[in-house]
């Protein structure tokens, strides 16, 4: 026998195989286990597929089960022959694809399109870049909120569904008229790799010239695809039933398979109750299907916030975390997302405006005040000054000529000259004129030049008050009176003729008030008795105070003083 | 017909959305702009030997609480920058939009446009244009007065930018 192994295999053949089948009757759970890496690999695609169509037949007679759809088949398939079944079939077709386009990922800018004929759309370029910002956009979001890795692949407006593939340097978009399920996903992918195999280069040195003959063969391939999809559509159901593999050969792996479904449905089973437990929390609708051996949650979400919500109840049934989330965002979500920021942004600006207004109005307060209280201060310290300035003024008129005679004695006090009881510059001693000559000595009169001018400096902060500067000369008493008068008074003038040279007398005001006074022989100098008359032919220079306008200020002064701050 | 990307780009309120409305052959609505921050127009600028159909990308202008979103400055071919000759203060933003796109790597066209330019007599002109330039030459490929009310330069402004994207 061991030198015959068909003999082996018909001998063993009538043992193991009722084993198997006892086996697998006694302990489902144990021969899944132990089969599972032999056939798991080969089958697990084809069971999932089953499940899936399984699931997607559920799902549409739960929502059919009651609805108007029911009954409207039911009579159209009286009115038509066409029996029920056949109509479903027909129901359950793929979604419509009505055109495709290739944007260059950069860019934005359309490389070529297609489209039936009955679905043209307005502006392929515009819709191009459109379709490329609103990507941007979203992508830009979800980078931003880190909670799904995954770039967005399905965008849904209203009726419409496009189908997004990003490929190297391209997006590739299938426009649908809803949303398209797995199956239908991997034949388009399917056709949109083989234009990545085929354009790669032309793809990355786009240009934006679309006179390329790349555009043009691209978009006839295109169209090829869209054609041939109508047509496939249009054989319906025979088509339909003959692509689906998977139900062979889950009749033909037999009762293995069987026992290997039944584990699948516990686990759809599972899936359903967590999918209704989240539309029951939050009202979002999602899909699970299998990728690449893993479960995968997708679909588009109506609120963002349901993300946390949806991720506990799915770790409460994945526990090890053995399924992938993609989720995205649908555009009504994005646009109420946008309209929540741009209100939260508003209220945020109305309350600054309203913080800013409110510190304003007080600083604006603040300040009032402040120029209230700093007005008030100054008018005090005005009224304090201007009395001050007041009572200064009258005690200034009242001893005018003892404030003049100080004045004059720290200016003059150490010059020989001056005559501080008179306070005059008394040239007594200088000997200024010679006996019965009215030309003074020239050296000297630059001596009474000088002094003059220092006591003029002396007098200049009185001089509103002081009604004339007189320069008065006197005679010795020989001869006449009325000679020595003339005598005298042609001195005066000529002095005052040299005392008007000084530029700051002739320029000044001063120049109207200097007297030139010719006394004549009635005050000779005596010493003991005896005149000196070299000494009694002399001038002296002194003022005389303005006695009408002094007395006028003080009693205007003294009015106000009384008026105001008495 | 060879297609182009541009980016509109400017402060907030500089005459962008007018600039364009006036002066492009389509566009999507504006309730994009404020949705999504950008709005697509087209122009197609005729030029000696070529068509050049320019998809204008009008990004949502600038404010301090909300900068332009830079993702989509990718890919540009040419960029407008816009400052309003009312408002100092925009042109000096310009620097801030110039920088962005050095930060992206883009050598681009980049043309400087004074909009509003009706608002303001000759002799402020002269001066803004002569301030504009003493900022900005080096960095500015083409310095344009436009007024999108009166229409005045926008023509000349697409024209030039279309012949230096070739």
């Amino acid at each position: 026998m061991a030198q015959d192994p068909q003999a082996l295999s018909r001998a063993l053949q009538g043992v193991i195989s009722p084993a198997i089948t006892e086996g697998i009757a006694n302990n489902k759970e144990k021969m899944i286990d132990a089969l599972y890496p032999i056939m798991g690999g080969m089958i697990s695609k084809y069971v999932t597929q089953a499940i899936k169509e399984m699931m997607e037949t559920i799902n549409q007679k739960i929502e059919q089960g009651f609805s108007v759809e029911r009954y409207k088949r039911k009579l159209k398939a009286k009115l038509t022959g066409v029996s029920e079944s056949e109509l479903l079939l027909e129901e359950s077709a793929d979604a419509h694809v009505d055109a495709m386009f290739i944007i260059h990922k950069e860019t934005g800018l359309l490389i070529s399109e297609a489209h039936l004929e009955e679905s043209r759309i307005g502006d392929p370029h515009m819709v191009a870049s459109m379709a490329s910002a609103i990507r941007d956009f979203i992508n830009d979001w979800i980078a931003d909120n880190a909670q799904i890795a995954d770039e967005i692949q399905i965008l849904s407006y209203g009726n419409a569904t496009l189908y997004i593939e990003s490929a190297g340097s391209v997006y590739l978009i299938a426009f649908l008229d809803s949303e398209p399920d797995y199956e239908q996903r991997t034949q388009i992918n399917h056709f949109f790799g083989s234009l990545i195999k085929k354009y790669a280069t032309f793809f990355q040195t786009f240009d934006g010239d679309e006179s390329a003959p790349e555009v043009t063969a691209l978009s006839d391939e295109m169209q090829a695809y869209l054609q041939a999809h109508m047509s496939q559509k249009a054989e319906t159901p025979t088509t339909t039933a003959k692509k689906n593999p998977a139900k062979y050969l889950f009749w033909g792996v037999g009762i293995v398979l069987i026992a290997y479904a039944g584990y699948g449905l516990k686990s759809f089973y599972d899936q359903r109750t967590m999918l209704s437990q989240i539309v029951e929390k939050t009202g979002e609708h999602l899909q699970i299907e299998e990728r690449n051996g893993k479960d995968v949650i997708s679909g588009l979400l109506q609120d963002q916030a349901h993300i946390e919500t949806i991720r506990k109840i799915v770790r409460y049934y994945y526990p090890k975390d053995e399924v992938q989330l993609d989720l995205g965002l649908s555009i009504e979500a994005a646009e109420n997302m946008q309209s929540q920021a741009q209100q939260k942004y508003r209220k945020m600006l109305e309350a600054q405006q309203h913080t800013i207004a409110t510190l304003e109005d007080s600083v604006e307060k603040a300040l009032r005040i402040s120029d209230e209280r700093l007005e008030k201060i100054e008018k005090t310290l005005e009224k304090n000054s201007r009395e001050r300035m007041v009572r200064q003024e009258i005690a200034k008129l009242t001893g005018i000529k003892k404030e003049i005679g100080k004045a004059l004695e720290n200016a003059l006090g150490d010059v020989p000259y001056y005559d501080r009881k008179k306070r005059v510059l008394n040239f007594s001693s200088l000997h200024l004129f010679e006996a019965g000559k009215t030309e003074p000595n020239g050296e000297k009169m630059q001596v009474v030049i000088s002094l003059f001018e220092r006591y003029l400096t002396a007098l200049e902060p009185y001089m509103p008050y002081i009604k004339y500067v007189t320069v008065r000369s006197y005679s010795d008493s020989s001869g006449s009176n009325e000679e020595n008068l003339r005598l005298t008074t042609a001195r005066a003038q000529k002095v005052k003729a040299y005392l008007l040279q000084i530029p700051e007398v002739r320029h000044d005001l001063l120049g109207k008030h200097l007297k030139a006074v010719g006394e004549g022989e009635r005050a000779p100098v005596l010493i003991d008795g005896v005149e000196d008359p070299e000494a009694s032919r002399r001038i002296e220079i002194g003022f005389v105070v303005d006695k009408k306008k002094i007395e006028k200020k003080l009693k205007h002064c003294s009015e106000e003083y009384r008026s105001e701050y008495l | 017909m060879i297609s182009k990307k541009i980016i509109l780009v400017g402060d907030f309120a500089t005459g962008k959305t007018s600039l364009i409305r006036r002066f492009v052959d389509d566009q999507f609505s504006d309730s994009y702009l404020s949705t999504i921050g950008v709005k697509i127009s087209k122009k197609e600028i005729a030029l000696d030997e070529v068509t050049i159909r320019g998809l204008i990308w009008d990004l949502e202008g600038g404010t301090p609480g909300k900068p332009v979103n830079r993702i989509y400055f990718a890919g540009a071919h040419g960029a407008i920058l816009v400052s309003d000759v009312t408002r100092e203060e925009t042109l000096v933003h310009i620097g801030d939009y110039i920088a962005m796109l050095k930060e992206k790597g883009l050598a681009i066209p980049r043309l400087l446009v004074l909009n509003k330019c009706d608002k303001i007599g000759e002799s402020e002109r002269n001066e803004v244009l002569r301030k504009a330039k003493s900022y900005y030459e080096g960095d500015i490929d083409a310095f344009f007065m436009t007024s999108a009310k009166t229409g005045e330069g926008v023509e000349d402004m697409f024209h030039t930018l279309a012949q230096k994207m070739l």
